[in-house]
């Protein structure tokens, strides 16, 4: 009987060529626009997750109770030597331990608030100190006694590679230490509001500059965001007395923006498909009505409504299916044009205010494949009601007096 | 077959023209014709209306979407820009010519003469002084670098928002008074009513220390804001930093609209010396509003494109239909000495109708949307907040009508309508009269 039934829906869609083929391509450019914005929509997403998280946030972050209110070093916390907490390798991209803590810089013209971070330099392939261009030369260890600034600090400060800066901040008794500091490298980071935060030195002789032995954080960058969950309570029962926050309680704002996202997905597909509703009604009550003589005469040889609904339902997603299917490959074909990524530099500015980069790389994921076709299809279920209903209505003898 | 009324009534085939013969032999001038297609045209598209109203509905959706979301774009990017202005920069500021490409404290101009000739322009509600450096601020033991920024709080306080969003306290009145931003009196364990000390070096180098009161600790919700600026008044930071009584850093002005800024701002600048000052509107002291705009238009109407096309397809589609059920009645009509042109013609004219009917009724509901949530406001989801505050968001919107995206969904809509009735009309050309009227209608 099904077999019947999709027999006669398939040479029902060849009879009217050039229509259907409207159809499809409305349905493909739909799916289509739908699937290439999702990309770009993601793309937007993975880039404002890794623009928080490089930005010396990491997934997940330790800090000393207190710390986050009063960030100094008497609110650090000593690490064990190599410790080691119980994270699968392979989700892990790495940690690194930071003192950071609030300081002011002086160079022999101008002063400024800035945020001094000690580091270990080979731990911060987790952080965008990995990625930026340096001119000059980077901190080469833990007990680099150089500083590394921002381009646009340097400028400020009225001072380049090779000066020497001088650095006020509080020690671990509380009393302000203050300490000369030779400019090893200047770094060049997309806009210029990380550039004008952060001074980078070895976390070691940070640590003997303000007698401590502590860190103030540890951060920990995971391969992939999902895991943050998980591995968090792992860290909670390891780091015991300790906070353990995740990104998006250290990035509220940023992870609204992610949130946002994931509505933006539903919203582009309800008013794309909103769009599309019109014409496959159209073409479906169409369908339906040119077909009167036929349904009648099936009514009449004693064919059931349902099996009469079953065909108009099966005929729209046999429409809907090759439609969303076009419309998938179109999709793919734009995310392939655009996988080297889209410059949005001429909007620099703006699209920094919005925590993106300014080359917008998309991003496919196949649960939004799956989630656009899935509703594609019940949609195309749906706009079937109305003209089966029509069909069934048809008596024979209506249809006979045509 | 032939569904309108009466053809004798409209066609150019009545009483007055004895037979085809004859009326093909003249040649069918003057406006009447085209008059009675129109009419046919009319009729034609409610022979079925079920199709012509999905059509209809389409396009209408279309431009309803294009411009209600333009309008509330437009609407809030005003909005968005102002609150930003008031939350510190301002519509405009006077600087000396080199402060803004390096800050330093010895780039400092003679404020009054510029006050004036802001003031001169009309264009301006509030203007005053500032003047600003870095120092350190401490309670304590405990100390910050900050920004110390000396203003009047007299003319500020009318217009700042900055003003209006203390957590505690409240907003400057005089001399020996701070109000610092939430995250700094965290940072540095302050509170209300304790002293604050700044320490900077003052404009010929020397030292600048002053002790202030804090009396208020504002919450933006803006890190910047938030966690590096002290304000102080400019009769405390002349003195202490070595200014003199008329000297300042910038001065800030306020129009009377954001417009009216653009205007006051081209007036001071066709006046002044070339090069006398360092003028900055609001695009150059907010750049990221206009980039962020320019974006969210640009997507908006790529997001229309895309949508034109689907509708456009199904426009195509019920052209396709049309033509094809009244083959046999086009048939007749090229039989009885119409020429195929004119039934083109009346495709046409039914495109036209039908889009102009779309049109209007979609710019009817998006005006009508438009106008309501201008006079109610539309609320924003309270999940948004953290966003709202980030960039300058109010928390209901007044859409603001947005003719040119009207147009530009009318027109494109419109010339897509007709052009989607060329592609089935083409087929009237290769019709055979003979061949039509045997087709099955």
């Amino acid at each position: 009987m099904l077999k019947l039934l999709v027999q006669l829906s398939l040479r029902n869609l060849t009879r009217h060529k050039r229509r259907n083929l409207m159809l499809f391509a409305a349905i493909a450019v739909a799916v289509g626009g739908v699937t290439a914005m999702n990309t770009l929509i993601r793309g937007f997403q993975a880039d404002m997750l890794d623009s928080a998280v490089s930005n010396l946030t990491g997934h997940i972050k330790i800090y000393a109770p207190g710390y986050r209110d009063d960030p100094n070093i008497q609110r650090g916390f000593e690490l064990a030597e190599n410790f080691q907490p119980d994270v699968a390798a392979e989700d892990l991209l790495g940690w690194a331990p930071r003192i950071r803590v609030p300081a002011v810089i002086m160079s022999e013209r101008e002063t400024r608030g800035i945020q001094l971070v000690g580091v270990d330099p080979a731990a911060e392939v987790i952080s965008f100190l990995s990625t930026v261009e340096i001119t000059g030369e980077n901190l080469t260890d833990s007990n680099d006694g150089r500083v590394l600034i921002g381009r646009e600090l340097a400028r400020q400060l009225e001072t380049k590679v090779g000066r020497r800066l001088v650095i006020i901040t509080q020690g671990a008794d509380g009393l302000n230490r203050e300490k000369g500091f030779r400019i090893a490298g200047t770094f060049d980071s997309e806009g210029t509001s990380l550039e004008k935060i952060f001074v980078f030195t070895g976390l070691t002789r940070l640590q003997s500059m303000l007698d401590s032995h502590s860190v103030t954080e540890v951060s920990i960058r995971l391969r992939s965001e999902p895991k943050t969950i998980s591995v968090k309570e792992v860290l909670i029962d390891f780091f015991v007395g300790l906070e353990v926050r995740d990104w998006q309680e250290l990035e509220p704002q940023a992870a609204a923006m992610y949130i946002f996202a994931d509505g933006a997905i539903f919203i582009w597909f309800a008013l794309m498909m909103s769009a599309l509703t019109f014409g496959l009604i159209n073409t479906l009550i169409a369908a339906v009505m040119e077909r009167v003589k036929e349904f009648g005469m099936l009514r009449a040889i004693g064919m059931r409504k349902s099996v009469i609904i079953a065909q108009v339902v099966i005929e729209s997603t046999i429409i809907m299916t090759i439609g969303v299917a076009v419309g998938l490959v179109m999709g793919y074909l734009v995310f392939l044009f655009f996988a080297d990524g889209i410059d949005l530099s001429a909007f620099a500015e703006g699209v920094e205010g919005f925590g993106m980069r300014t080359k917008l790389v998309p991003v496919m994921l196949v649960s939004d494949l799956v989630l656009v076709a899935t509703l594609s299809l019940a949609l195309g279920v749906l706009a079937s009601v109305y003209p089966a209903w029509r069909a069934v209505k048809i008596t024979p003898l209506e249809a006979l007096r045509r | 077959m032939m569904h309108v009324a009466d053809p004798k009534d409209d066609l150019p085939i009545s009483g007055d023209h004895p037979g085809a013969l004859e009326f093909r032999a003249r040649k069918p001038m003057g406006a009447g014709i085209w008059m009675r297609l129109l009419s046919i045209s009319w009729r034609n598209l409610w022979r079925n209306r079920r199709r012509t109203w999905l059509t209809v509905c389409g396009i209408a959706f279309s431009v309803w979407l294009l411009v209600f979301a333009r309008s509330i774009q437009d609407g809030t990017f005003e909005l968005m820009v102002d609150n930003g202005a008031r939350m510190l920069p301002g519509h405009v500021q006077i600087q000396h010519p080199e402060y803004e490409a390096s800050p330093r404290m010895e780039y400092t101009f003679s404020a009054s003469p510029a006050i004036d000739r802001l003031r001169g322009t009309g264009d301006f509600e509030y203007i005053s002084a500032r003047a600003q450096g870095f120092a350190l601020v401490s309670v304590d033991e405990k100390s910050f670098g900050a920004q110390i920024i000396g203003l009047e709080p007299k003319v500020e306080g009318q217009w700042s928002t900055l003003a209006s969003m203390l957590s505690e306290g409240r907003y400057l009145q005089r001399k020996g008074e701070a109000v610092i931003g939430r995250v700094l009196a965290r940072n540095i364990g302050a509170s209300l009513n304790q002293e604050l000390i700044l320490l900077g070096t003052a404009k010929q180098g020397g030292v600048a220390a002053l002790a202030v009161q804090i009396v208020g600790v504002y919450d933006t919700g803006q890190a910047e804001l938030d966690r590096a600026i002290v304000q102080i008044h400019i009769d405390d930071f002349r003195p202490t930093w070595n200014l003199s009584a008329d000297e300042a850093h910038l001065v800030v002005a306020l129009g009377k609209s954001l417009t009216r800024s653009d205007v006051g701002l081209e007036k001071f600048r066709s006046t002044m010396d070339e090069g006398a000052f360092g003028t900055l509107g609001w695009r150059d002291l907010m750049p990221e509003a206009e980039q962020l705009w320019d974006m969210k238009q640009i997507s908006t109407e790529m997001f229309f494109y895309i949508i034109a096309l689907i509708v456009g397809f199904s426009v195509v589609n019920t052209f396709m239909m049309l033509v094809f059920e009244r083959t046999s009645e086009m048939g007749v009509m090229m039989a009885i000495g119409m020429k195929p042109g004119y039934l083109v013609a009346q495709l046409q004219f039914e495109a036209f109708l039908l889009s102009v009917t779309g049109v209007a009724l979609g710019a009817t509901l998006a005006g009508a949307l438009v106008a309501w949530m201008g006079e109610t406001g539309m609320p924003l989801p309270v999940q948004a907040d953290e966003l709202l505050k980030q960039y300058n968001m109010p928390d209901r919107l007044y859409p603001n009508f947005d003719w040119r995206a009207l147009f530009i969904a009318s027109g494109i809509m419109m010339l897509g309508t007709q052009f989607a009735a060329l592609i089935p009309g083409q087929r009237v050309f290769r019709m055979r009269p003979v061949d039509a009227i045997r087709q099955e209608g």
